[in-house]
């Protein structure tokens, strides 16, 4: 079910004018879709955050309220500040019936591996894959199953089997997710290093006096 | 200790820190992150330093991935010297950090061993820093 969020029009424009608009509790965005409907947004941060915490990241078809009219559209990307992470500029794209478009998707894995379960570590390499599909079918994540997965083993994308409709445009040969052989004897090794190190050093002192 | 193997210029003008991080600023590899709150020159020294840190704490566990380099020579003159004569020699190598810049990273470990091991990392460190989780954005 396609959720509804409520933005005003803008008419705050250049930086210092937008800085002002991020003081007074709302973020800058805009709509786009096809020419001659793109719209400089507002939203108010506390309903934004509020929505984003109910899609929970997800890529999901919303439902826009911009002056009791109604657009469906995607989040297509969130600007955030650096250093405290809050969302600075949001992107929507207009969703058109029929209409291909590209959408970033997050990869989720589901289980526990059987390398894991060894000793090995679990490698996430992707995490987020963009695909090229008409709103209707869009997915809101893609989850890839990796119980079967063994010490050494990995997924790519031409593994996934998703459904024909959706296009994935990363190469068939990209992974997403491995399992790495457990590490042995790091630490000691270290370890050893510095000890050889000190005597060394201790040495060379010795022969300077 | 970390430092570049060739350069094409010996030495380098100091620069400037203005501003937050433009880039390294999300967590990109791992689960967890170290994120800088506070803009500094970090000496290889410092990062080796808080890497033997982390490692130490978590033994064999987890991967880590250190996001920062020193690709910055500094130079110093020697003790006692006159002003003049030329610039200083290479006294040590540096990385330039920002505020949001994500410093270290770590996954296939717990949060709990993340955050303690950052802890230990961050006072090794000459800044600010704060644990970043990719559950809470990453950023």
């Amino acid at each position: 079910m396609a959720r509804v969020l409520n933005v005003e029009k803008r008419e705050e424009f250049g930086t210092s004018k937008v800085k002002k608009l991020r003081r007074s509790g709302y973020i800058p965005g805009v709509i786009y879709g096809h020419a001659g409907e793109n719209y400089p947004v507002k939203i108010n941060i506390k309903d934004f955050e509020h929505f984003l915490s109910e899609i929970h990241g997800e890529t999901q078809l919303i439902t826009i309220k911009l002056d009791g009219e109604e657009k469906q559209v995607f989040i297509k990307e969130i600007q955030r500040d650096p250093l405290y992470g809050k969302p600075i500029h949001v992107d929507f794209q207009i969703a058109y019936a029929g209409e291909k478009i590209e959408l970033t998707v997050p990869v989720i894995l589901k289980g526990e591996a059987k390398g894991e379960k060894l000793g090995g570590l679990v490698e996430q390499i992707t995490r987020e894959l963009t695909i090229y599909v008409v709103p209707s079918k869009s997915i809101p994540h893609i989850e890839v199953d990796i119980t079967d997965l063994g010490i050494g083993d990995s997924i790519h994308v031409k593994d996934l089997g998703l459904d024909p409709d959706i296009e994935i445009l990363e190469p068939p040969d990209t992974p997403i997710v491995t399992v790495l052989a457990p590490k042995k004897g790091v630490v000691e090794e270290e370890a050893a290093e510095e000890e050889v190190g000190e005597e060394a050093a201790a040495e060379e002192e010795e022969k300077t006096e | 200790m970390l430092m570049p193997k060739r350069t094409k210029y010996r030495k380098q003008h100091r620069g400037r820190r203005k501003g937050k991080a433009t880039s390294g600023n999300y967590i990109a590899f791992g689960e967890y992150g170290l994120k800088a709150l506070e803009a500094h020159w970090i000496t290889g020294n410092q990062i080796e330093a808080a890497r033997l840190a982390i490692t130490r704490y978590l033994k064999k566990g987890g991967k880590l991935w250190i996001r920062i380099f020193p690709d910055k020579p500094v130079t110093k003159k020697p003790a006692e010297t006159r002003m003049g004569k030329g610039k200083g020699n290479v006294d040590r190598w540096v990385a330039v950090v920002k505020p949001g810049r994500i410093l270290f990273e770590l996954a296939g470990v717990t949060e709990e061993q993340a955050r303690e091991a950052f802890r230990k990392a961050s006072f090794k460190l000459p800044i600010k820093t704060r644990f970043v989780s990719l559950k809470e954005g990453g950023m």
